[in-house]
């Protein structure tokens, strides 16, 4: 299900918050309801962990991870690192990174098997994406920007990627990626993506001003309509059913 | 092979209709844009503009006038100020969209432009229509107001006779000196002059002072006060006194004053009144000039013979002395009066300076002293020794030479006042006498003339043409002395007439900007009181005749219409060469004053229309695109754009447009249409 938040009247809701499919981190601070909109969703499937990073609300910027690992950058206290490593589940693996690019959310864009990077990213800080998340990692850029976490979001499903991304670069990412990918916008034509929207396999939250046009090209290109946290179980289990038959 | 690269253009949804569109910085649709942002928000769809009807101009807040034709640039100008939520947007394009021009709207089409979203411009076009509402302006309101006057010039000559005034206003026509005059009223004995504001009046004493030996006397009277702020608010009367000399004159002067003036002789002649009074002795051919200073200072130089006391003498004989002065020559003349010609034997032997003027029979105008009933202290002081008994003054020219018809020149009037003095019958005969003498001596005198204006008469060719007619034997037997002068033709001017008037209707488009261009030079004078002025055309007074109102500007008679031009040819003279065969053919038949609105000539429709009041569609704009930029002024197609009945040709061309020749006759017929409409409005408007 694709649903709409809003953080403390912001529309930017991947600012503040980060999704992967086995954990969600939002920030502190915020208002109740948004918390809801998310514990809602995913409270009983996934933890839902409340933190800072460095002192900053801009979790989702300037963090990076899938259901593997979680990186943060080098401004993170320890006490806030400490605090991750209680609260997130033992097989995530959480890792400081020392990166000149700070903002690890803005300039890495993952899903399990693969992430896409900016290409001026540190080659140590590489290798470390590909040990903590365990994914193939390609140095890209999105419509020609850097900030590839910025400008798209993307999960094992599908991706949704800037409005003026190119055929060539989308058929080209998209091979990189091996999901279907879309040009599209969010927050009533905000060409930010990666800001106003956070996904995994089975939901996604978008800012409140996406329109319902825009949440139904979530949906489709993420295959929200009848995702479940059990749905792949029921899948597998039709699938298992159907050869033992 | 060669690698090609694919240049599909990626799509994506609108996000609000789900329409796939290239992507843009909205990432919406335009016709969302539209949908949720109006960026006309905030200008008035509707406004009024003020327009004075009485002198055209149109309000520009907060107080000035300015005379702009419709769909012009100026106007565009003005009422793109009206509008005031522009300044939030940037105006790509403005235009006029055509009403009518009686319908008292304007309608203007503007494109503007304005940041929506973050880097995102939309540009709409929309239409506001402005109320076109009557309003006088202050000067106007003056103006009809007559006793809005501020200060007053009162010019008076204690003479029975008008003749200076009808110079005087020959030389303030010239000089546009009326200009500000806000109100000009005949009273007896002379003229008053309104102005609106003192300096006004000034200048106008000043300029007669430049003209006439004048003294002038300044009064004021206080309409209000304010204690608190120490203004005051006066009426100012300036009283200008003409000397009462005139041309002609026999002039006495006292023996200690002529001593004064260089020894002249104590009786003189007058001949010229310019800034100074310019004397003569006839008796030595000596001159002097009297200024206004030493007239006023002892105002003892009187007049004891004037234009009214003047005798006609027969010349016997002539007999040169010698002495020459200028045009004159120092004579023995021997005359006899016309009342003894035949008679008897009385003759008189005259020392005059009109020698080289006169010659055995001529007829001479002169002072017959011994005759003549003189009440003047200074004249009955001097010496009988020294009173000659006739003073001979002009020469007279036959009567019937001089027909008035035959004059082929005529001067314009100022728009004058009667006030409540209508004249009596016999004031009026006087009247007469008084211009027709005047009138003479501008023929007479070319110098006289050099300082005004004057303008060819249309309609004297004709009524040369039908004297000519009626009394061919009578004009040939009457030839028995030399020709009465003339205003040679070189020194007339031609007259420009514009009017909502009969004989216009041939004018192009040069007229017309002529006409634009004096009303903005003058946009204080009325310029519209067109149709008043052709009240009088058919009588023969030349005085009346073409009357141009005098409260016109001047410019409107300076230029020059083609069309008059070469009637004038046709009429006057051999040593013209009329401009091209085909205009003359045009010109001369008519003239029998066409009202019709549109007359068909030589293939061309050629419309009648008040210049300030032109509103006129383009052919081309038949198929007026809207997004013309800009700023469009349409013009009437003319007679120099003949539509398609005239040639061959053109009629091929539009067989092969195929519908445009049924356009141009539809455009035709509306054109027609708005003419009788503008008409009627006219009409109401002089109402």
């Amino acid at each position: 299900m694709a649903v709409r938040a809003q953080f403390e009247n912001n529309n930017e809701i991947g600012v503040f918050s980060k999704l992967t499919n086995s954990y969600c981190l939002v920030a502190i601070g915020g208002s109740e309801n948004f918390y809801s909109v998310f514990e809602s969703e995913l409270g009983d499937v996934i933890p839902v962990v409340h933190t800072s990073i460095a002192g900053t609300r801009i979790i989702g910027r300037l963090t990076a991870g899938n259901k593997n690992g979680l990186l943060v950058p080098s401004t993170t206290t320890d006490q806030e690192l400490q605090h991750l490593r209680d609260s997130l589940p033992d097989a995530v693996k959480i890792r400081r990174v020392e990166e000149r690019l700070s903002a690890l959310g803005n300039v890495i864009a993952c899903n399990d098997y693969v992430a896409l990077v900016h290409p001026d990213l540190d080659r140590e800080t590489e290798e470390i994406i590909a040990d903590v998340l365990e994914v193939e990692v390609f140095r890209q850029t999105v419509a020609d920007n850097v900030l590839v976490g910025s400008y798209c979001s993307i999960s094992n499903q599908g991706g949704l990627v800037h409005p003026r991304t190119s055929v060539q670069d989308q058929d080209e990412l998209s091979s990189l990626l091996q999901v279907p990918l879309v040009a599209g916008t969010v927050n009533r034509g905000s060409d930010v993506i990666g800001a106003g929207l956070v996904v995994n396999d089975w939901a996604a939250f978008a800012g409140m001003d996406t329109t319902s046009t825009e949440l139904s090209v979530v949906e489709s290109i993420f295959k929200l309509q009848d995702a479940q946290p059990t749905t792949i179980v029921s899948k597998m289990r039709d699938a298992l059913i159907d050869t033992h038959s | 092979m060669e690698y090609v690269p694919e240049s599909r253009q990626q799509l994506i949804l609108c996000c609000e209709c789900g329409t796939a569109i290239p992507p843009n910085p909205a990432n919406m649709c335009v016709n969302c844009v539209r949908s949720i942002v109006d960026i006309t928000e905030g200008i008035p769809k509707q406004a009024t503009v003020h327009w004075c009807k009485n002198c055209e101009r149109y309000l520009q807040p907060p107080a000035t006038w300015l005379a702009c034709d419709l769909e012009s640039r100026e106007l565009l100008a003005l009422c793109l100020k009206k509008l005031r939520g522009l300044t939030k947007v940037r105006l790509i394009d403005a235009g006029f969209v055509w009403t009518e021009p009686h319908s008292r709207r304007i309608k203007i089409k503007l494109t503007i432009q304005k940041e929506v979203f973050a880097a995102t411009i939309l540009q709409q076009a929309f239409e506001v229509e402005y109320v076109v509402a009557s309003m006088m302006c202050p000067d106007c309101t003056k103006v009809m107001a007559q006793n809005m006057w501020k200060a007053m010039v009162q010019v008076r000559q204690k003479v029975d006779h008008q003749r200076t005034f009808f110079y005087l206003e020959q030389l303030i026509l010239k000089h546009n000196a009326h200009q500000d005059t806000i109100n000009i009223k005949e009273v007896k004995g002379g003229l008053d002059f309104h102005f609106a504001q003192r300096s006004h009046a000034i200048k106008m004493c000043d300029f007669l002072a430049s003209m006439v030996p004048t003294r002038s006397k300044t009064s004021e009277q206080l309409i209000s006060s304010d204690i608190h702020n120490g203004t005051s608010n006066y009426k100012f009367t300036y009283s200008v006194e003409i000397i009462p000399i005139c041309r002609d004159d026999l002039v006495v002067i006292p023996k200690k004053t002529a001593n004064m003036l260089g020894q002249i002789a104590p009786l003189t002649l007058c001949t010229r009144v310019g800034n100074v009074l310019h004397v003569i002795d006839f008796r030595t051919l000596q001159t002097s000039s009297v200024t206004g200073f030493a007239y006023w200072r002892t105002e003892d130089i009187t007049p004891v013979c004037s234009m009214r006391d003047l005798k006609e003498f027969y010349v016997l004989d002539v007999e040169l002395l010698g002495p020459r002065h200028g045009r004159y020559a120092l004579a023995d003349i021997t005359v006899q009066r016309m009342a003894d010609v035949g008679r008897n034997d009385n003759e008189f032997i005259v020392r005059s300076h009109l020698g080289n003027l006169l010659a055995y029979g001529d007829i001479v105008l002169g002072y017959d002293l011994d005759s003549a009933n003189i009440n003047n202290a200074n004249f009955d002081s001097l010496k009988q020794d020294d009173v000659p008994s006739v003073v001979l003054v002009k020469k007279s020219y036959s009567e019937r030479r001089r027909k008035r018809k035959n004059r082929n020149w005529r001067l314009k009037t100022l728009d004058k006042d009667d006030g409540e003095l209508a004249p009596k019958k016999q004031d009026k005969e006087k009247l007469e006498a008084d211009f027709e003498t005047f009138l003479r001596d501008l023929e007479e005198d070319p110098e006289l003339r050099q300082n005004i204006n004057l303008y060819k008469d249309q309609e004297a060719a004709q009524r040369a043409q039908r004297v000519m007619d009626d009394d061919d034997d009578d004009m040939a037997d009457s030839d028995d002395g030399e020709d009465a002068p003339e205003v040679p033709l070189e020194e007339l001017l031609e007259d420009l007439k514009i009017g909502g008037g009969d004989d216009e209707d041939d004018e192009g488009n040069e007229m017309d900007m002529a006409a634009a261009k004096n009303a903005s030079k003058f946009p204080g004078t009325g310029r519209s009181l067109s149709g008043k002025e052709e009240t009088n055309d058919d009588n023969d007074n030349e005085y009346g005749s073409e009357v141009n109102d005098g409260g016109e500007s001047e410019g409107e008679g300076e230029g020059e219409v083609e069309g008059d031009y070469d009637e004038e040819a046709s009429d006057f003279g051999e040593e013209y060469q009329s401009g091209s065969e085909e205009e003359e053919d045009d010109y001369s038949n008519d003239e029998a004053d066409d009202d019709e609105e549109a007359t068909e000539r030589g293939g061309s429709r050629v419309y009648n229309m008040r210049p300030s009041q032109k509103r006129s569609r383009d052919d081309s704009d038949a198929s007026s695109d809207d997004e013309e930029y800009s700023i469009s002024r349409r013009t009437r197609r003319r007679a120099s754009n003949p539509p398609a009945a005239g040639s061959g040709e053109e009629e091929e061309e539009d067989r092969e447009n195929g519908d445009s020749a049924p356009e141009d006759e539809l455009e035709d017929a509306n054109n027609n249409e708005d003419d009788d409409e503008e008409d009627v409005d006219d009409d109401e408007d002089e109402n």
